[in-house]
């Protein structure tokens, strides 16, 4: 029989991979897929960086600026530094990020926010096929499919 | 001939996770600039980003720079170039300048040797005094912590040393300035004799410092997600390589 499941990246995958090991299946039998192309709208496939961490890089870089000048500007101001250093980095932050956010939306693919799907191909005799399912979906795999070769 | 002409992405060690990862060099040297040593820190160049991190702190009281800015964003010049230190103050300049020139340097040609590392990390490894292994976790958890107090969203991303080194300096910082005391103080109404109370070079560190270690810890914890799911990648496609598979023929 032919099995195939897939999986989110976890710890729970190996967990599976090495019960269904157990059951003597050798890893020659086994292929692992890891869903790592992306679409050629985003060249910069070698970083799935997703927009919002750059966002929130640009944010904290304007948020610590400001709070520095805020902080010290405060010395003369009622509110005081503390409260002038808080807000001005509030204000930084909202600022670098919705900058770099507004910029930037429009070259963000949708696949770079949800981690990568695992596809595993099991090859297994007839009489264990059932139990490797088991297995598969004991440790949460997302779906899985079975089906009889040509003999 | 050698074996190959790639090396290891990451290393394990009782102080935390040492990775190379793609850094942006401008942003690296933003952060250098915000804080001398800040900028190595986020290259993993951990020892180097601690003595300049000490030694700023040294000639930034020695120079009274922290003072001269509070007085220049004031508008006080004259108060500003009066209560700068000569005797510090080209060194400090010349300093602060290499460092960020250096960090600048060091992003980009890391950057180049990205390419050429393999993510190698095993689940875990077990060291006399420490336990370090990979997870998926939460960014926003991590800067978080740091938020509360520097120093905790280090912890949580396993760099021990760094973490305790940013509470301690976070406490001399708040014992010096008394940033939580003048806090406490303004939230229970008392704002008139407060604000005198702070001591501006100690409090001036306090946002390049809280800043710096938000992003820190964010910026490890999205590379340690990163690292998890490539070194899991990079073991389990090698071993499950399906080499005796034979999906149309015959049963092997």
């Amino acid at each position: 029989m032919i099995i195939v499941g897939t999986f989110k990246p976890s710890i729970e995958f190996e967990h599976a991979i090495s019960e269904i090991e157990q059951y003597g299946i050798p890893p020659e039998e086994m292929m692992v897929f890891y869903m790592n192309e992306y679409p050629p709208i985003s060249n910069r496939k070698k970083i799935p960086i997703d927009i919002h961490v750059s966002s929130f890089e640009i944010g904290m870089a304007f948020a610590t600026g400001f709070a520095v000048i805020g902080a010290s500007i405060g010395f003369k101001l009622i509110i005081g530094p503390i409260f002038s250093g808080l807000l001005a980095a509030i204000i930084g932050f909202t600022f670098g990020y919705s900058i770099y956010y507004f910029f930037h939306r429009k070259k963000e693919s949708p696949l770079h926010k949800s981690l990568p799907e695992i596809i595993i191909i099991i090859q297994s005799p007839k009489e264990i096929a059932p139990s490797i399912k088991q297995i598969l979906w004991k440790h949460e795999a997302k779906s899985v499919g079975m089906r009889k070769r040509y003999d | 001939m050698s074996e190959t002409i790639t090396f290891p992405k990451a290393k394990y060690s009782t102080a935390g996770i040492t990775y190379i990862m793609y850094h942006k060099p401008c942003i690296v040297a933003w952060w250098s600039a915000v804080f001398p040593g800040f900028g190595h820190y986020l290259l993993n160049q951990y020892a180097r980003g601690t003595l300049l991190t000490i030694l700023e702190v040294i000639i930034n009281t020695g120079a009274h720079i922290n003072e001269a800015m509070v007085y220049s964003f004031c508008g006080e010049i004259d108060l500003a170039k009066s209560v700068i230190n000569l005797d510090w103050m080209i060194g400090y300049i010349a300093i602060y300048l290499i460092t960020i020139g250096d960090s600048y340097r060091a992003a980009n040609q890391i950057n180049k040797l990205v390419d050429l590392s393999i993510p190698n990390l095993s689940h875990a490894k077990i060291f006399p005094s420490e336990i370090r292994y990979l997870q998926i976790k939460n960014p926003f958890i991590s800067a978080l912590y740091s938020l509360l107090f520097p120093g905790l969203g280090q912890l949580y991303n396993h760099r021990l040393f760094l973490g305790f080194y940013a509470i301690f300096w976070w406490w001399t910082y708040i014992l010096l300035s008394h940033a939580h005391k003048v806090l406490t103080l303004i939230i229970l109404g008392k704002f008139d004799f407060s604000i005198t109370m702070l001591a501006p070079h100690w409090l001036l560190f306090m946002p390049s410092v809280l800043g710096g270690s938000i992003y820190h810890a964010y910026i490890t914890c999205v590379h340690h997600n990163i690292l998890v799911i490539k070194s899991q990648e990079e073991r389990l496609t090698n071993r499950y390589a399906g080499s005796k598979f034979n999906l149309r023929g015959t049963k092997g």
